[in-house]
């Protein structure tokens, strides 16, 4: 039965979008759903493997580093005052600025090559990342530290065996945003004089004006970014089995 | 078995002149003030008190949660400077880790004590088949009841082996039913076991059929009010509440706890 409205919604919204394409006023800028299926076999010759190679690399390494990084980052801000008293206002000010504004000060230090591009969609997934952990660690249930103190825990046991457990599923919130925020980000960065990448494919066609390609374009994004949210979700789902969930 | 209970003489802790206070924007509150208690080997020490009284704050001290600003605890004449496996604690919330299953809490404690694997196990099965829990040992605490939780809290603290538990309220959260069972179980096992019991609540017929010493206490500020020596026969159960000895002693401890 649940499965029945996003049914409903996704073919009506379809038919929708068929019905409006099909209609004089609208049909030069919204290209039916069947030119945008044709559009996938004229792209894969065009070189679509190579474009949604290069942003899924892009988004991986800016990605993986950011994983990294945040992780060790997030804990530290967590538990000791000083590296939350430290880093806390740079990060807070840094995540209120969209990543897309910094690309012009980010070609002027790193050119317009690929660690550009990566620097970017680092910087996206990282704020969201260290954020997440460093919420998760100031919410460990201080019960929890007690009962573990008077069982004989020492500072090592304590953030071992009590901490990184407790805060796990905040850190795979954390990647789950990341990862989607890394993602997003991907087009905004491969704006950047970029030749290859889902994002330069969908800007080059703009200035072609082919609409098809466009509308295809943001669909196997949106594609792709739904499929490694589910993927996350999976995975969390697996690891945190033990949490209370709301009935 | 009936009446033959040893409570020895021994100061297994002594409290000497605590006092605890926090600075309010008012001024200073005083928590605790000028506290003196002495615990001996066996004893089953109820704390009754209004809120307010520092029940709590107490139990803190004497586990080493907290420090007290003025005065000593002393645990076998060893002043007390933080937590330590030979006083257990049992939290009201029970305070399961909610990622190990019922054995890894209950195993906890012995793998900090550096026990190898089997034999923790081996400890660890022990102590859940006296709470009754063994069925359980691989269940996770979200699939327990708050009486199973508190039982599986209650054999993680007996498991490390323990000199003295220090319960906070653990009972409170319990619907009547379920306490009066664990009240039971606790009862058993500490004929049994024979360790220290110091326990906080603000159930007096709690503190009465648990008992062989009742502390009241005050707030404003805490301190001992009075002690209250508990003479019921043992084993005590559910009907031990029925004798009218038992109901003399409760009158008494809730007109000087609740009456002013």
């Amino acid at each position: 039965m649940r499965r029945v409205y996003p049914a409903i919604s996704i073919v009506g919204g379809i038919a929708l979008w068929w019905v409006l394409a099909l209609i004089p006023a609208f049909s030069k800028v919204l290209p039916t759903p069947i030119a945008v299926l044709q559009a996938v076999p004229q792209q894969l010759h065009a070189g679509l493997g190579t474009n949604i190679g290069m942003s899924l690399m892009r988004v991986g390494i800016g990605f993986a580093i950011a994983l990294v990084l945040a992780v060790p980052i997030g804990f530290l801000m967590g538990w000791y005052r000083w590296a939350q008293g430290l880093l806390e206002p740079w990060i807070q000010f840094f995540r209120t600025v969209p990543p897309i504004a910094l690309i012009p000060m980010v070609v002027i230090i790193f050119g317009i090559g690929e660690s550009a591009k990566i620097f970017v969609i680092w910087t996206a997934a990282f704020l969201t990342i260290v954020i997440s952990v460093y919420q998760g660690v100031k919410n460990v249930d201080t019960t929890l530290l007690k009962a573990a103190r008077v069982l004989g825990a020492n500072d090592f046991n304590l953030f071992w065996d009590v901490v990184i457990p407790a805060s796990f599923p905040y850190i795979l919130v954390g990647i789950r945003l990341g990862l989607a925020s890394a993602w997003s980000t991907l087009v905004a960065a491969e704006l950047i004089a970029s030749q290859h990448g889902l994002g330069s494919m969908i800007e080059q066609a703009g200035l072609y004006y082919q609409v098809s390609v466009i509308v295809m374009g943001i669909f196997i994004i949106g594609i792709i970014g739904f499929l490694m949210d589910r993927g996350v979700l999976w995975m969390e789902r697996r690891l945190t089995r033990w949490q209370e969930t709301l009935k | 078995m009936a009446g033959d209970i040893e409570i020895g003489s021994q100061h297994v802790i002594k409290v000497e002149n605590v006092t605890k206070a926090f600075a309010t924007g008012k001024g200073t509150h005083v928590v605790l003030d000028n506290v003196n208690l002495e615990i001996n080997e066996g004893d089953f020490i109820c704390v009754v008190g209004p809120s307010g009284c520092g029940k709590t704050t107490l139990l803190n001290i004497l586990g080493g949660l907290e420090r007290a600003d003025g005065g000593t605890v002393l645990h076998r004449g060893v002043p007390v400077e933080g937590p330590h496996p030979s006083r257990g604690v049992i939290f009201q919330q029970y305070a399961l880790f909610p990622w190990k299953t019922v054995l890894g809490n209950v195993e906890f404690g012995l793998k900090l004590k550096g026990i190898p694997k089997r034999e923790r196990t081996e400890i660890a099965l022990h102590y859940l088949d006296l709470v009754g829990l063994t069925k359980f040992k691989d269940a996770y605490p979200k699939e327990l009841s708050g009486g199973m939780k508190q039982r599986v809290a209650i054999a993680r603290a007996y498991a490390v082996d323990p000199e003295v538990l220090l319960m906070d309220e653990p009972f409170g959260a319990l619907d009547a039913q379920t306490r009066g069972q664990l009240q039971e179980e606790l009862l058993k096992t500490w004929e049994k076991e024979k360790k220290t019991v110091f326990f906080i609540t603000h159930d007096v017929e709690e503190a009465v059929i648990l008992a062989n010493r009742v502390i009241m206490m005050d707030a404003h500020p805490g301190r001992i009010k009075k002690e209250l020596k508990v003479d019921l026969p043992y084993p005590r159960n559910q009907e031990t509440k029925l004798l009218d000895s038992f109901t003399h002693l409760k009158n008494e401890v809730w007109m000087n706890v609740y009456r002013h």
